[in-house]
């Protein structure tokens, strides 16, 4: 009873509702917007499980479920990821491949000595004897295996299969643009959107954006995100959030998709369509400098999430890495928020005057050396990586569309008619298809909005696309 | 003197990637293969672009020439519950 009363008293009364959950054994207090992976940094965990094969320190870096870098187990289910699910009474989550635990993990010393363990001579077995090799695969699975197997059963529906005029795979500006024409046009749209809120990577920012400004009226990305949003749901576009476009089958006009419920349970759902746009937005490019993966290394959209999802407390001063507009609208988005930033700095991959070469800090980063010209220590809480993007490509690549190398983005990109158009009933917009600018990309999901109508013959459209496309053509030399 | 990783999933650094390049591995398929690169969980979300960065600068290619490894899905973990339990056929 005492117990329990001291308990209230340092978690708060129960008005607050907190949400009680257990790390490694120890407690953990959240707030009901938590995920995993925030409850856990709150709480001054930032060392989730550790990596397969140096049993290196991982933890949250992406924010939104892609990096995997995050994966804990919960309630007896391995290879959760913390960052895109959502705390609930009572979780026990563990840490995951560490020996005891991801704090303390005796297998660390692969780090130190790789040459101890030669995994070439495990999997040949130790010395030559066929009845070592039960043992020496014990060892192998403890020493690279990734979490242990499920303790618990999943709890996994039929599924459901939905039929749709247009399917739109992505709801940041541009697929949101998209969708909401598309269903204003009085089409049958569905979305689909790996987030539980929509809007994309502009959903986080709120600074004032010149080029939205003057091409499409919305102050700021965040203001277009939560508008368009808003638009594609008055016009009744059937969103599915939480849910993960996997598999693009393009013979059968098919888009297989995974809709997560909670971190145990979940349900297939297969889409089929008439039109497709692919607008699945892309992914960061990681920052190259030694220990670049300790923890408190994180992506942009990921430190842009823990302070305006989250309300992430920020002590102490960030390092900025990344040298383009998307780092230099980060240090101003972490200034307005009152944060110390030191940068934005270039690293191994950059020819800057002024680079991280290394982080360094025991249990996560603590500062930075930067090399210009004479290197320097700075201490830092955190880094943010706001390199560049790159496609994600993968269901357009899946469906067998051919990829280009865009020397302006510097990655590759779907290759497009001219009209956004991939396959014959599929388009891409935004990122994807390597457009940069706020401005351009959301223009580029009403682009491929009007490809779609003019094939399903609403000629009035053709004249309009071909105004918006010289435009933006225009708009992506003007951003280059 | 710290890693600078470029693969996190599989713990690939930097200088492993450019020590194969040099020993002759010219293909992001061959790289996949040998180094593990791409295979992890996150299934080349972080490391095929840095890797492919890092092919054309050691082998002095130009970038465009850089062929991606194959994909297929699923580009999404998917716990094979999920598809078990889906009744997926049709006709």
């Amino acid at each position: 009873m005492r117990f329990q009363l001291m308990t209230l008293w340092v978690m708060g009364f129960p008005g607050e509702s907190r949400i009680l959950l257990s790390f490694d054994g120890k407690r953990v207090s959240a707030s009901r917007g938590d995920t995993v992976a925030s409850a856990l940094m709150k709480s001054g965990f930032y060392t989730f499980s550790r990596s397969l094969k140096y049993h290196r320190r991982r933890g949250y870096k992406c924010g939104r479920g892609y990096c995997r870098a995050c994966l804990v187990e919960v309630n007896g289910i391995p290879n959760v990821p913390a960052c895109i699910t959502r705390v609930e009474e009572g979780m026990r989550v563990r840490s995951q491949n560490a020996l005891p635990s991801a704090e303390f993990d005796l297998l660390s010393v692969l780090d130190k000595f790789p040459g101890l363990v030669s995994y070439k001579g495990l999997y040949e077995g130790l010395p030559g004897k066929w009845f070592v090799w039960p043992l020496s695969w014990r060892l192998i699975e403890k020493l690279v295996g990734l979490g242990r197997f499920p303790q618990e059963h999943g709890d996994y529906g039929k599924g459901e299969r939905v039929e749709a005029e247009v399917l739109v795979v992505g709801g940041g500006l541009s697929g949101l643009a998209a969708a909401s024409l598309l269903a204003e046009e009085g089409l049958n749209v569905t979305l689909v959107d790996s987030m539980e809120t929509l809007g994309g990577y502009a959903r986080l920012d709120p600074l004032e954006d010149a080029g939205l400004h003057e091409r499409h009226e919305y102050e700021s990305p965040q203001e277009a995100a939560r508008e368009l949003s808003r638009r594609a749901r008055s016009a009744g576009v059937k969103i599915l959030t939480s849910t993960d476009a996997y598999g693009l089958y393009p013979s059968k006009n098919l888009v297989g998709a995974y809709v997560r419920e909670s971190y145990r349970s979940g349900r297939h759902l297969a889409v089929k369509f008439k039109y497709l746009i692919l607008a699945t937005g892309a992914y960061e490019e990681p920052g190259l400098f030694e220990n670049n993966d300790l923890p408190g290394i994180m992506y942009d959209y990921g430190f842009r999430r823990l302070i305006v999802d989250h309300d992430f407390k920020i002590s102490g001063r960030v390092a900025v890495v990344g040298r383009g507009w998307r780092a230099s609208r980060l240090a101003a988005f972490l200034e307005a928020a009152g944060v110390e930033i030191v940068g934005p700095y270039g690293d191994l991959s950059s020819k800057d005057s002024e680079r991280i070469i290394a982080a360094y800090g025991r249990k996560k980063v603590s500062g930075v050396i930067v090399d210009a010209g004479n290197r320097r220590r700075i201490g830092v809480e955190y880094i943010a990586v706001a390199k560049g993007f790159y496609p994600a490509l993968e269901l357009a690549a899946q469906a067998g569309v051919r990829l280009r190398f865009d020397a302006r983005i510097g990655a590759h990109v779907p290759e497009h008619d001219g009209k956004l158009r991939v396959l014959n009933n599929v388009w891409v917009a935004g990122s994807l298809a390597g457009y940069l600018s706020y401005a351009d990309r959301l223009a580029s999901g009403l682009l491929a909005a009007y490809y779609v109508l003019v094939a399903e013959g609403r000629r009035e459209y053709a004249e309009k696309a071909a105004a918006l496309a010289s435009s933006l053509r225009a708009g992506v030399l003007m951003s280059g | 003197m710290g890693k600078v990783i470029v693969c996190f999933c599989e713990d690939v650094t930097l200088e492993e990637v450019r020590r194969a390049v040099k020993e002759g591995y010219r293909d992001l398929e061959h790289l996949k293969r040998l180094l593990g690169i791409g295979t992890g969980p996150c299934q080349g979300k972080q490391c095929l672009v840095t890797v492919a960065k890092i092919l054309a600068e050691e082998a002095g290619f130009d970038p465009s020439e850089i062929r991606l490894p194959t994909f297929r899905p699923p580009a999404r973990p998917v716990p094979l519950g999920v598809l078990a339990h889906a009744e997926l056929e049709e006709e």
